[in-house]
């Protein structure tokens, strides 16, 4: 009865304070937490970076009209269509023919002989785009190396990525076949300018120096040659090696990539894609949260790993170490990043969740230090493909691009959804239930399936 | 050494043993001379077993095959009494024995001949085992050599019988088969274009030496009687023929090939694993002139017991391949749904030639157990015995010649203690060109 | 109006204060949900939970629940309080050094209790992805590397205050390791050596036990060597151990648990472990905390196994995840149960697995794994299903006590 009373006044204490009298400590309520409980937890969307505008609205809902009907058609009906740069569409049909997406939409015609997949229930993504990877595709041209049975490949597939860099080229993980798997060349200048080795630095910047005083020469020698056309060139013979690298840069033929963990290496690097004006791309970027304006200022990109963990340098007094949040904070300062998780190969011995089996988990990880989703979900599809050159045939769903598709059971980013088809060009490539490989999770129609009765030791009886 | 030695010593005088009725019947004439093997039973290879039953050789052929069959008294006779009879086996693709030496890149004309050396060959593991023929392998990548047909008879003085029988083609990554058929028929086109341009200059030259000696002719025309005395010179001279510029004798199979000759060597791809026959296909049809002929067909598998070729099943069966596979070869090895190659692609139409698991004695003795354990997973009893008979011989185009028990072909046939698909089964002798070159009762 | 409102709070101050003058210390916490895992699988939504002098005394729905007067009270009413998750195999201890002395095959005897370290990096780590009590374990280089200790992560100072029971357990190594330990040990060797090891050990116990009980006169002389295997004997405490595959499961579970009647934890249980989940279930006492590999690829099915999943389809039903700290972080033993799921288990299940398993597997049910009057006020607020990445750990609670809050600074 008592503490009936008490906890009245109680009551009646906290109406009168919130509604009238300024109040600070001296009673054993706390209030703090009511305020702070207002905040949602995630999707703080703060500040988000500027986006290429939406593609243009027409293609979505729009009949194509079909005069040309001989071609291979693929269909997937019903799904709910996540375009990345565009809307989300539920119940959407992606039309796509010869392995081109032609139409999306709700209502859209599709052909008779087109070959149909019913993926109502299901999401459907464009292809995840891996930034790096090692044993997914063949290494160097694809064409000439690719092992097209690979288990690697089929791995990929199952969880999710389509496309993929080898450390040359920018592959498709087509399987079966030897032609027609590369999307482009593509190779960046790794250079190294970490405050762990001085003369390496040294060299570059030098390069750098003498090169930028080589091309303004190159300019003024142009300006000569208007009034005299004999005027003698600058030699330019002593530009090999280190030099053909840095007029590589200067003249942004090639973009740079370079791992640089450490705010210090950061602040260096960062300084010096500034006064040379070179794009880059860094790998790592542990400690980039602690001034993200860095690079936003010289305009590079960043591979990230949300979970990477780097303990702070305690001889210095500074903030420093990995964060989870990294990738919000980059975001919110408007740097462009992609992200891979720490082992660039599928792995199948076991430890399970570090390596690109499970690349949108990785991304889950940065959701989990306040990205939101869907920037989350663009650092795994679009944007690698941006920083690979291939944003216009992969990373999302428009059309014109290519017919690359995974169809999820779930929400890409939860821990239960499994590819159910990875489509590369129009053609399905993987299809759970028909590779074996993991058919025996959670199988599509059934909630209670039954296991495979492999356990033993055997019983009279137990059917084989 | 000294042992070879007794032991041919013994084998004489056991011949001399087996001859001694004969000459008492009638005296010997080599020429005309019968032979007849009586045998328990004899499993032709044309879908016939006779039980008991004979075969007649006269003059190095085959003459009759049956049951009860008339012969002359003086028929040299080898009695084997609750023997199984079967066409000689044929060795694929072997390299036992061979010196060792890897000849790697374009050597179409190096003869692993070369590598063999009569002393030390172990001639009697091949009989052992029950092989009458073998082809010989030059080890290497790329196009390493050819293969070379020989018999196994211990002492022969015409040990080969195809010089060429295919070009093995070897290479362990897509990368080096890319390299090997690009490099390959490059050169060969080279050659080509070498004698061609040859042939053109030639022609050239002739043609001028024609004008000129017709615009002499016509100058000379006015000239009258003068002019036909000489004119009759030219006709003295046999017209020259052209003679082509020698081409590098590496690669001539491979011109042969370019240029559709008849007598062109099929080429045989050892596939490491199924992706590679993707690759090769690939690169076959980069070459400009094999772009549009029918894809290679002739393939080698490993003997590995995992390895995904149940991918290319479909494959190889849609171009009716010829595969040369160890029997062990399957997928998903220790479960229910074990796949054995060899099965499914005889199935599917392909031929099927059984290699030994290993290329070594241990290899080679164990075929027999290896097929009836195929017959076991659903081969037919036919096709698993003329993989090791018929089938190769047809590969090695020598099947008017051998590979089964009929009449006009060559006798060269093993007898096994039992069915050879018995369990156990073991080789009793083994018969080279009508004559016993190896028999289990020599070995006690 | 507002001597009114004086006058009220000038009424609480002073019941308030004549409560708490020595009186215990309460917190309230009121949030969203509440999954107990407790043996009836309660969740409550809307709920509260009273926490006094570290103890958990009350929970329900917020609407049942008295919250005492004085208490304070912690309101997130968008937050899922979940229970501390148990580690049943780390090899931090604290510090980011394994710690495991390499002396002999078997070493009977050593602990990891003399070398833990109550605070650090690593701990705070542990707090701040949910975890807050660790089994600080030797390493399995070797056959026998001495009993482990049950520590919180509360982060205090002494070593005293952070260690809940020691020894915590005792680490069995099988095959699969301390091979590496000699040229020639092989598996044979291995078992007879640890076979005689628990053998020295159980005539030891006797020796002392019929001492103890006048059944002998002269006391037999205390050893250090076997001292700590009394408890085991008297199935106090529990042997950790490493297994891998069937076969090494098997021979556990007729030597450890069969001849020597120790209460078994088969710590890892991987590869194709799960084959012999019948055997497993003949033994009631028997926990398989599985991990840190939770992927098996089958290569003569050619398909990619859950172990936990196929486990569980065995029929084995105590059985949890861990991390083997530092193989896979600390931090992410809730990412292992989120891998478990992906390859077949389920979330609540998992969730169990590493929260109440862990704790009866290591005996101390009586205080951790759920959220149950009586217990140790272990918990931890999260935004949604713990299990899933992208969830956070907003604030971890250990006996009684905020040891990590992600407002101030956020470390995982």
């Amino acid at each position: 009865m008592i503490s009936n009373f008490k906890s009245f006044l109680v009551m009646l204490a906290v109406i009168l304070l919130v509604t009238d009298i300024p109040f600070t400590g001296g009673t054993s309520v706390q209030l703090a937490g009511v305020a702070e409980a207002q905040d949602p937890p995630r999707r703080r969307r703060r500040g988000r970076r500027p986006q290429p505008p939406p593609p243009t609205p027409e293609p979505l809902a729009k009949e194509e009209p079909l005069d040309e009907p001989e071609g291979e058609y693929l269909a997937i009906e019903g799904a709910t269509i996540h375009t990345i740069t565009g809307p989300v569409i539920r119940g959407g049909t992606v039309l796509s023919k010869d392995g081109k997406i032609v139409s999306i939409g709700v209502d859209i015609a599709v052909p008779d002989d087109a070959q149909k997949i019913d993926a109502s229930g299901h999401h459907l993504y464009p292809g995840l785009v891996a930034f790096r990877s090692n044993g997914l595709v063949g290494s160097g041209e694809a064409e000439k190396s690719q092992d097209p049975f690979a288990l690697g490949t089929v791995t990929g597939l199952a969880a999710g990525i389509t496309s993929t860099w080898n450390g040359s080229r920018v592959s498709k993980l087509i399987r079966g076949q030897v032609t027609d798997l590369t999307l482009r060349r593509q190779s960046f200048i790794s250079i190294s300018y970490r405050s762990g080795n001085p003369g390496k630095k040294k060299e570059l910047r030098e390069a750098l120096e003498k090169v930028q005083e080589h091309l303004r020469k190159m300019e003024q020698h142009a300006l000569e040659k208007q009034k005299d056309p004999d005027a003698a060139a600058p030699d330019d013979k002593w530009i090999r090696g280190p030099y053909a690298i840095a007029r590589s840069l200067l003249l942004a033929e090639k973009v740079a990539i370079s791992r640089v963990s450490t705010i210090f290496d950061l602040r260096e690097i960062c300084q010096l894609a500034r006064r040379f004006g070179f794009k880059m791309i860094i790998e790592g970027a542990e400690e980039a949260w602690i001034e993200p304006g860095l690079l936003a200022r010289c305009g590079a990109s960043v591979v990230l790993t949300p979970r990477s963990r780097r303990d702070r340098d305690e001889s210095r007094g500074a903030a420093g170490g990995s964060s989870i949040e990294n990738a919000r904070i980059l975001h919110e300062s408007g740097v462009p990043f992609s992200i891979m998780p720490a082992s660039k190969g599928i792995a199948l011995w076991g430890l399970a969740g570090r390596d690109l089996s499970h690349l949108p988990l990785e991304a889950a990880f940065a959701v989990r230090g306040g990205l939101p989703e869907d920037v989350a979900v663009e650092s795994i599809t679009i944007e690698p493909a941006r920083m690979l050159g291939v944003a216009d045939r992969v990373g999302s769903i428009e059309v014109g691009k290519d017919a690359d598709f995974i169809i999820m059971d779930g929400d890409l980013l939860s821990y239960m959804s499994h590819v159910r088809w990875a489509i590369i060009d129009g053609k399905v490539q993987y299809d759970k239930m028909e590779e074996g490989l993991l058919d025996h999770i959670r199988p599509p129609g059934e909630d209670d399936p039954p296991a495979p009765d492999d356990h033993w030791p055997r019983r009279l009886g137990d059917p084989l | 050494m000294k042992r070879r030695y007794f032991r041919s010593v013994i084998r004489f005088l056991l011949l001399i043993l087996l001859v001694q009725p004969l000459t008492l019947m009638g005296a010997p004439d080599d020429s005309q001379r019968v032979t007849v093997i009586r045998a328990g039973r004899v499993i032709t290879g044309t879908g016939e077993v006779l039980e008991p039953g004979e075969v007649v050789i006269v003059e190095g052929k085959i003459s009759l095959v049956g049951n009860q069959l008339e012969y002359p008294k003086n028929a040299r006779l080898i009695d084997a009494p609750g023997q199984t009879l079967m066409a000689g086996m044929i060795l694929a693709r072997s390299s036992h024995g061979l010196q060792s030496l890897s000849k790697n890149g374009t050597n179409c004309n190096w003869s692993p001949l070369r590598q063999l050396n009569e002393e030390s060959m172990p001639w009697d593991d091949f009989l052992e085992a029950g092989f009458v023929a073998a082809s010989l392998v030059p080890a290497g990548s790329g196009f390493p050599g050819h293969a070379v047909v020989v018999k196994t008879t211990p002492e022969s003085s015409d040990r080969v019988i195809k010089a060429a029988a295919y070009l093995p083609l070897n290479g362990r990554s897509p990368t080096g088969i890319y390299s090997s058929v690009g490099k390959g028929f490059d050169a060969a086109r080279g050659e080509i274009e070498k004698v061609k341009k040859a042939r053109e200059k030639w022609d050239k030259e002739q043609e001028e030496a024609k004008k000129k000696a017709e615009e002499e002719a016509k100058k000379k025309d006015g000239d009258g009687a003068a002019t036909e005395q000489k004119s009759d010179k030219p006709e003295d001279e046999k017209p020259k023929e052209f003679e082509p510029p020698q081409m590098n004798p590496a690669v001539i199979e491979l011109v042969k090939i370019l240029e559709e000759n008849d007598d062109a060597l099929p080429i045989v791809f050892f596939a490491q694993n199924p992706g590679l026959i993707l690759h090769l296909d690939s690169a076959i049809s980069s070459v400009k002139e094999l772009k549009d002929r029918d894809p290679l067909s002739i393939f080698i598998l490993p003997g590995s017991r995992t390895g995904a070729f149940h991918q290319v099943v479909e494959l190889l069966t849609e171009r009716k391949a010829t595969v040369l596979v160890p029997p062990a070869l399957s997928a998903f090895p220790d479960t229910y749904t074990r796949i054995y190659i060899p099965v499914v692609l005889a199935r599917g139409g392909c031929s099927l030639v059984t290699l030994p698991a290993a290329d070594n004695l241990a290899g080679m003795r164990g075929v027999p157990a290896k097929l009836a354990e195929l017959v076991r997973y659903g081969l037919s009893r036919e096709d698993a015995l003329a993989s090791v008979t018929l089938e190769p011989a047809r590969l090695l185009g020598l099947d008017d010649r051998m590979g089964t028990v009929e009449e006009g072909k060559e006798p060269h046939f093993v007898l096994f203690d039992t069915d050879p698909l018995e369990p156990g089964a073991r080789v009793m002798k083994t018969i080279i060109a009508g004559e016993v070159v190896w028999d289990r009762e020599d070995r006690r | 109006m507002r001597t009114i409102t004086w006058i009220f709070l000038v009424i609480i101050i002073i019941t308030s204060v004549s409560e708490s003058l020595g009186a215990a210390e309460v917190h309230a916490f009121r949030v969203g949900k509440i999954v107990t895992m407790d043996g009836a699988d309660r969740i409550i939504n809307n709920a509260v939970v009273i926490v006094t002098d570290g103890k958990i005394t009350a929970l329900g729905r917020a609407r049942d629940v008295q919250i005492p007067p004085g208490a304070t009270i912690i309101e997130k009413p968008q937050l899922w309080l979940v229970p501390g998750m148990v580690e049943c195999h780390n090899h931090t201890g604290g510090s980011s050094s394994d710690l495991h002395d390499y002396v002999y095959l078997t070493n009977p005897g050593l602990r990891t209790l003399e070398a833990i370290v109550p605070d650090g990096v690593e701990m705070e780590r542990a707090r701040a992805g949910g975890v807050t009590t660790v089994l600080t374990i030797p390493g399995s280089g070797n056959n026998m590397s001495g009993f482990g200790t049950i520590l919180k992560t509360a982060g205090t100072g002494s070593v005293e205050e952070a260690v809940l029971k020691a020894p915590g357990s005792l680490k069995i190594a099988q095959a699969g390791n301390p091979e590496r330990y000699f040229y020639g040990v092989g598996r044979s060797f291995m078992n007879f050596n640890t076979r005689q090891t628990l053998r020295k050990a159980m005539d030891y116990h006797k020796a002392r036990t019929a001492w103890e009980q006048g059944e002998r006169a002269d006391e037999p002389p205390k050893d250090l060597h076997w001292e700590e295997f009394r408890a085991l004997f008297r199935r106090e405490t529990v042997a950790s151990v490493h297994t891998q595959m069937y076969q090494v499961l098997m021979t556990t579970v007729k030597m450890v648990a069969g001849e020597f009647g120790i209460r078994t934890v088969l710590d890892h249980s991987t590869f194709d472990a799960w084959k012999v989940a019948r055997l497993i279930n003949e033994d009631q006492s028997i926990y398989t905390i599985n991990g840190p590999r939770q992927l098996h690829y089958d290569r003569t099915q050619r398909r990619l196994m859950g172990n936990a999943a196929r486990w569980w389809q065995g029929g084995v039903r105590q059985l949890g995840i861990n991390t083997d700290s530092p193989v896979v972080p600390q931090e992410e033993l809730f990412y292992q149960a989120a891998m478990a799921c992906y390859y077949g288990w389920t979330p609540y299940e998992a969730l169990k697995g590493v929260t109440r398993i862990p704790a009866e597997a290591l005996m101390m049910d009586h205080r951790l794994g759920s959220i149950t009057v009586g217990l140790d006020a272990d918990f931890c607020l999260w935004t949604g299903d713990p299990i899933d990445p992208r969830s956070s750990c907003e604030m971890t609670v250990i006996d009684g006590q905020v040891t990590y809050d992600a407002n101030g600074k956020r470390v995982f």
